[in-house]
């Protein structure tokens, strides 16, 4: 059994993560990140044919990746989007729904149209860019305070009744 | 003549169909921008809506973005202060991303409108439904005040509309359900589609500790009108409406009129 993952993200600047930044911007934190993307996080546990299963499943599905306004990549260590600003450092977090519908209703499909996937994943990422100089436990704890909602004016990116939130590495 | 505050956020969409049905209930309503905050505060109202709609087109999650809007302070101290609030749909997830509801602690965030969960389906459901109040909530909703034991069918739209609880909460949020999903006869509705979203105790509406605010996910407003019911729709309503005459269906109120005629009886509307 192989664990595939992959982060897709939109060709141009996401309104959602435009907009998640100016409400960071008043929330006047010590240090806010100076750039934010958000990607689609989908996670393949494939039986069989490990990365070529996953692109094969992907083409057939625009609900997945519609090509004509997104971009997708494999994800690993070496995580990187083209035009991706080299003088920044990035710290991530992973929005997952508790009970997540998307998920259970998609492995069903997959299954059922023959592919090779015992189950799937979806999730949210947000990746907070800071200048890379800065102090790496300082951009976690940021990202951290960020990442869950807890009173109306705290955190932003997470319910925690209904979601759990994990960094990502 | 009492008056209403009908709130619009960017993305608000039901705002004036919100504020005609307050009109037509015999209360003054207006529809203020989220940024008219002075005019708003210098026009206090005696009753506040946050209508349905897609609030800065539900970015990040629905309702969270509004819920931080400076606009939100007016409200939460106008709830604070007793003020009846009505948030339907995305208006009811701006009041759970604002903490006002179930609002055991007012400003922290405890409980979530989530993603919909039914057999085979993600994503948006648009329909009608059966809904009964709570006698408890009867009793101190201004909201709900004119309700009685007949359950009424309204239409829902939505795509985060699972009320849900963390379970060491599941005892004490049963004294603030203002209303629940049920079958036409007013039945336990075992799942879906009579609990169209897989809300947890089958709320369909929620409120807080004196019940002032609730925070609803159907749309009485759709369901204002009896000819606004669908013909084919089953039980008392359905046979009213198949029953009435043209000019009937007029002048006739249908079964989400009920919750503004609440409001209009607890503001002494005549």
């Amino acid at each position: 059994m192989d664990s595939i993952q992959i982060a897709i993200r939109l060709k141009t600047p996401d309104p959602q993560a435009v907009t998640a930044l100016n409400a960071i911007r008043a929330m006047r934190l010590q240090l806010p990140p100076l750039k934010l993307q958000r990607h689609d996080l989908w996670e393949f546990e494939v039986s069989s044919g490990g990365r070529n299963a996953v692109s094969e499943l992907i083409g057939h599905f625009t609900d997945i990746v519609n090509p004509n306004k997104q971009l997708w990549l494999f994800t690993g260590k070496d995580f990187s989007l083209a035009g991706e600003d080299p003088e920044l450092q990035w710290v991530g977090i992973v929005v997952r729904d508790y009970v997540d519908s998307v998920s259970e209703n998609w492995t069903d499909l997959l299954k059922r149209r023959g592919f090779p996937v015992e189950s799937l994943r979806y999730s949210v990422l947000w990746r907070f860019g800071y200048l890379k100089d800065t102090d790496e436990a300082l951009t976690k704890k940021m990202a951290l305070d960020l990442s869950v909602s807890n009173t109306r004016a705290g955190g932003l990116f997470s319910n925690p009744v209904s979601q759990e939130v994990s960094f990502w590495i | 003549m009492p008056r209403a505050a009908v709130i619009r956020f960017p993305g608000s969409n039901c705002e004036f169909e919100t504020a005609r049905v307050l009109r037509n209930s015999g209360i003054d309503a207006r529809i203020y921008n989220w940024n008219d905050i002075e005019r708003l505060s210098d026009n206090r109202a005696d009753a506040y809506v946050l209508p349905g709609g897609f609030s800065f087109q539900d970015r990040i999650r629905a309702g969270v973005i509004a819920a931080r809007e400076s606009i939100m302070d007016l409200v939460f101290e106008e709830a604070v202060n007793g003020k009846p609030i009505l948030g339907i749909c995305n208006g009811a997830q701006v009041l759970l991303e604002s903490g006002l509801v179930p609002g055991w602690k007012p400003g922290s965030v405890q409980a979530a409108l989530a993603g919909n969960l039914a057999p085979g389906r993600s994503g948006y459901l648009s329909g009608w439904i059966h809904l009964k109040a709570a006698p408890e909530a009867v009793e101190k909703c201004p909201w709900l005040c004119a309700m009685n034991e007949e359950p009424i069918p309204v239409p829902i739209a939505h795509a985060e509309g699972r009320f849900v609880f963390r379970e060491e909460d599941l005892d004490r949020v049963m004294s603030h359900i203002g209303l629940t999903y049920c079958g036409v006869d007013g039945s336990a509705p075992h799942g879906w589609p009579g609990n169209p979203n897989g809300s947890l105790l089958d709320v369909a509406a929620l409120m807080n500790a004196d019940g002032n605010v609730l925070a609803m996910m159907p749309h009485p407003e759709r369901s204002f009108h009896l000819w606004q019911v669908p013909p084919d729709m089953q039980g008392p309503w359905g046979d009213m409406r198949r029953n009435s005459s043209m000019k009937d269906l007029e002048d006739q109120p249908g079964p989400g009129a009920i919750i503004f005629k609440s409001l209009a009886k607890y503001l002494g509307v005549e």
